[in-house]
């Protein structure tokens, strides 16, 4: 199967070391992804740009087509880069992402109350380290895990990747973005387990970060009101947490086939985050169920194409980065999907790929790049049923 | 080694693939319930937000004279208000708008102030576009700046009864207003507008989604009979006799005796349809038609006529005037007021130009109940004229059984009978034309917003008299001019037809003896080839109350400066009063 879904590279264009195919199976789902967005993001951004001084409404157009140039570029090197190198510089990512998580304390600009973005020298852009924490988290865990290759017997061999994402995860619900510090708790632990820790680890990952949670909840009152209110919206969808109720208005009265495209009425500043993180609904009301649907079945595909990437790599750590991108990718998508059906509190996690923003953007697709990296170097000629 | 870790990642990473799966799988069905199952329910919450129904107002139709000249427009006006609840700081914002709206900062900063429930504060009523649009450029929060049509009557007072004035919602509530509001008012259109999702006070339509769900159709425009020179002279006219008579009131009326047209409608006193409500309500109403009145020796022509259309006196037949005779307990007078003035011996002709009263009660008793009553309803008395107003009176003619001998008299010289300023000047018409009874009317023409004109229909005139007994009657109300009561009423270089009346006024319980008169001219000019019917009643004048003393100058200078208006040559002057001058030069 995975054969006739791969197309042999002509001998020409590949890189000295490396050989093999190209997954079709994860690059067509992203790359339809990737444009559903920026048509998306322009649909949903109008009366947002039409009000800006310049009333240039393909602004943000223009900013997300930059920023998928930038991915898919990154994303092109990264199939090209050696896994080897990256295993060795991962202690050199993980200290950068530090470094620009620490940064923010000093330089961060505040968006919407919180301080995650690092201005870029020269330009009006804004770089989101928190984003870039989510794949060096991926690629350090590999590297420690892939040493372990019977899994994590002990809880001081465990110690270490749960203090590294433990340390990760505060610096960023501090800034406070609980969103992100949720996904990468969430996806990190799945991965931890994949990877080899055992249940007791992550029982004991899972009860620190609850309680923790707990405790912030309990120090600050806005995050319990958020949590009531999402309660209480089962009873009183009107009355309750405006944001969740415009969500499910938009898709609701989207329907099967929506309004079509450019005809959402959401977007005109009804639906808070509607580019970033709400784009779903957005897209939900102008193009209906019918496309939301598509965009679940595009991650599924992509949850059991890289879980069979990370299966079939050619060594340890590969298939370790392949499972954490993957798990990664998908666990934002689960948590975006159910923050917008309603399913789960108003957190802000933008869906992978779609949504409006340079820093999600770009990992991502270096992400993706990673994985059809692993998915090039995988011994495509042998028969499924020799693994098991 | 590598073999069996890569197991372990597969492994378990199918676990987790699979709760994924799952997980995706429960979300799906979550859509569905959201975009499908309840799809509807959220189609109609998002309507419910988003959708305004608001109205698109349909400008009121102008009103207009004969000639074109406008009566009745619309203007567009601005106002400025503000919802005080959103407003931040009532002494900031009334410092910004105090400049601009030229009021009192206190003033302001008081009707800014937030008061319980009250959501809407008139700043201030009219204000130019300029100020409305600087306004609006301020762009404060909870100031309304919004625009509408306001009704206008450029001339004022002029014609105000008859054109009537509006209500609050653009109700025409008297007049012409009242009558043809229908018309007039046009259909409010309807729009559905998306608005936003901003604050209440930057909440604005969503740019193309506005939908016209009803179009609006402009009000028709009035073309009146009116004529608004003649209007205007008929009122100052009337104005000056009810002054100079010191009387309470008074109206009067031109008409065209070829058609019916109403040419002038004029009242005394009168009001100013854009203040109306600082006038007291029986000045908003068209007297003329809606009051009926005891009409006095002008009814005698009426009477006449029925008489020579009769025969009940033939040329040569002569009565003998007494001055004054009984009918039952009451004494009737040749001069109504106490005086014992005798005409001796006089015809037909002379009962009429010199309005003997005991004559008329012998014509009246001559002909009797069933043919007084034939006539005066042939002549249109005791039914409504169809004139398009509001609250027309038919007057009050009783049925021939229910009318006494002393009433029957009494109708011969215009007592015991009502009728409107409005029917008695009809039925002058139809002496004044030939005999042809012609239906009054005060619209000419309804010009609808698609551009069609439309012409009223109006009832033929009907044939009621003889033209030879036109002919004698016109003779007679000549001399009446000439040698009679109205010889106030000449022009010289002109024939006029006309009748005085002076009524005693009825006050109820105490007959006649008040002393309060109507005094009255009706007639017509010029006199042989007419164009203007005219009658002129003033009420209860106190200084002098004969019609040939109070209402003949107006009645005079309302024929005079008309007939020059409308360019009516001289007749030159009558033979008849070329003898009387020769004769009075001695
Ligand atoms: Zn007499």
């Amino acid at each position: 199967m995975a054969a006739i879904r791969s197309v042999q590279i002509p001998q020409a264009d590949l890189a000295t070391e490396d050989r093999g195919n190209l997954d079709l199976t994860v690059l067509v789902p992203v790359l339809l992804l990737v444009a559903l967005g920026v048509s998306m993001v322009f649909s949903a951004s109008i009366p947002m740009a039409a009000l800006r001084e310049s009333e240039d409404i393909y602004y943000y157009l223009k900013r997300e087509l930059l920023f998928a140039a930038a991915g898919l570029t990154a994303m092109y090197w990264m199939t090209r880069v050696s896994m080897d190198a990256i295993r060795r510089h991962a202690g050199w990512l993980l200290a950068l992402t530090f470094l620009f998580l620490t940064l923010l304390f000093f330089v961060g600009v505040r968006i919407n109350g919180a301080r995650s973005w690092l201005p870029i020298p020269g330009t009006n852009l804004l770089f989101q380290p928190s984003e870039m924490a989510k794949i060096v988290l991926v690629i350090v865990a590999a590297r420690y895990f892939s040493k372990f290759p019977q899994g994590l017997s002990s809880w001081r061999r465990a110690l270490p990747p749960f203090a590294v994402l433990g340390s990760t995860a505060a610096l960023i619900a501090v800034q406070p973005d609980m969103g992100t510090a949720a996904v990468i708790v969430v996806a990190m632990l799945a991965y931890f387990h994949i990877a080899g820790a055992k249940l007791r680890h992550l029982g004991a990952a899972a009860a620190a970060t609850l309680s923790l949670a707990g405790l912030m909840i309990w120090r600050n009152p806005y995050q319990l009101e958020r949590i009531t209110n999402f309660i209480l919206r089962i009873k009183t969808p009107a009355e309750g947490d405006y944001h969740t109720t415009q969500s499910l208005i938009a898709m609701g009265s989207g329907g099967l086939t929506g309004y079509g495209y450019c005809g959402s009425i959401e977007k005109y500043f009804y639906l808070p985050a509607a580019i970033t993180d709400s784009i779903l609904a957005i897209i939900g009301e102008e193009l209906g169920f019918i496309t939301v649907s598509a965009v679940l079945a595009l991650f599924a595909v992509l949850a059991w194409r890289g879980m069979t990437i990370a299966k079939n790599a050619p060594d340890r750590f590969s298939g370790l980065v392949a499972a954490g991108v993957t798990v990664t990718l998908v666990t934002q998508a689960l948590l975006n999907i159910a923050v917008v059906t309603g399913s789960f509190p108003a957190t802000g996690v933008p869906l992978p790929f779609v949504s409006y923003g340079g820093s999600s953007l770009l990992f991502s697709l270096i992400g993706v790049g990673l994985l059809l990296n692993v998915a090039a170097r995988q011994p495509t000629a042998r028969p499924q049923q020799g693994h098991l | 080694m590598k073999h069996i870790a890569c197991i372990q990642i597969g492994r378990r990473g199918r676990v987790w693939c699979v709760v994924a799966l799952a997980v995706l799988i429960l979300l799906a069905a979550r859509l569905w319930s959201i975009q499908i199952t309840n799809h509807e329910e959220y189609r109609a919450e998002a309507t419910k937000i988003r959708t305004r129904t608001w109205p698109i107002s349909a400008p009121r139709g102008n009103i207009y004279d004969r000639n074109g000249n406008p009566l009745a427009l619309n203007l567009k006006v601005h106002s400025v208000a503000a919802d005080p609840e959103l407003v931040d700081s009532p002494p900031d914002l009334a410092a910004q708008l105090q400049p601009l709206l030229r009021m009192p900062k206190r003033e302001l900063e008081s009707k800014l102030a937030p008061k319980e429930g009250v959501r809407y504060v008139r700043l201030r009523g009219s204000v130019d576009a300029p100020v409305a649009l600087a306004v609006r450029n301020l762009d404060c929060q909870g100031v309304i700046v919004s625009t509408d049509w306001k009704r206008a009557y450029p001339r004022q007072r002029l014609a105000a009864p008859l054109l009537g004035f509006i209500g609050t919602e653009m109700k025409g509530l008297g007049g012409i207003e009242a009558a043809l509001n229908d018309q007039l008012a046009g259909q409010d259109g309807e729009m559905l507008v998306l608005l936003d999702g901003r604050l209440p006070r930057s909440r604005s339509q969503i740019p193309d989604r506005t939908i016209i769900s009803k179009q609006m159709l402009p009000g028709s425009s009035v073309h009146l009979t009116i004529d608004l020179d003649i209007q205007a002279i008929a009122e100052e006219e009337l104005a000056a006799a009810v002054q100079r008579a010191q009387a309470t009131g008074g109206t009067a009326l031109v008409m065209n005796p070829a058609n019916g047209d109403v040419l002038a409608l004029a009242a005394y006193p009168g009001f100013d349809p854009n203040e109306f409500r600082t006038y007291p309500e029986e000045t908003w109403v068209s007297r003329a038609v809606v009051s009926p009145y005891e009409p006095g020796s002008t009814f005698k022509v009426i009477m006449a006529c029925a008489a020579i259309e009769e025969s009940v006196m033939s040329a040569g037949e002569t009565y003998v005037c007494g001055g004054t005779c009984k009918i039952g307990p009451h004494t009737i007078g040749c001069a109504p007021h106490g005086g014992t003035r005798a005409h001796g011996t006089v015809t037909l002709d002379d009962i009429i130009v010199q309005s003997c009263n005991t004559g008329m009660v012998r014509l009246a008793l001559t002909l009797g109940p069933d043919r007084v009553h034939k006539w005066a309803n042939r002549f249109g008395f005791g039914t409504k004229t169809g004139i398009e107003l509001m609250g027309e009176s038919r007057g009050i003619l009783s049925r021939p059984a229910d009318l006494s001998r002393t009433q029957l008299a009494t109708i011969g010289f215009g007592q015991g009978i009502s009728v409107t300023p409005l029917q008695l000047l009809s039925a002058y018409c139809a002496v004044a034309n030939g005999g042809w009874r012609v239906s009054p009317r005060v619209v000419s023409t309804i010009t609808h917003a698609t551009g069609r004109v439309e012409h009223p229909a109006r009832p033929a005139p009907v044939r009621i008299l003889s033209s030879e007994t036109c002919d004698r009657m016109r003779d007679l109300l000549v001399r009446a001019v000439e040698e009679g009561t109205a010889k106030a009423a000449q022009i010289p270089g002109r024939r006029l037809a006309g009748k005085t009346g002076t009524a005693q006024k009825p006050t109820p319980g105490k007959g006649f003896r008040a002393g309060k008169y109507v005094a009255s001219l009706a007639g017509w000019a010029p006199a042989d080839r007419p164009r203007l019917a005219v009658l002129v009643v003033i009420d209860e004048p106190q200084k002098g109350h004969y019609g040939g003393v109070v209402a003949a100058p107006a009645f005079r200078a309302i024929c005079e400066r008309s007939l020059a208006h409308l360019g009516v040559p001289p007749d030159g002057l009558s033979v008849r009063r070329e003898i009387a001058l020769a004769r009075r030069r001695g």
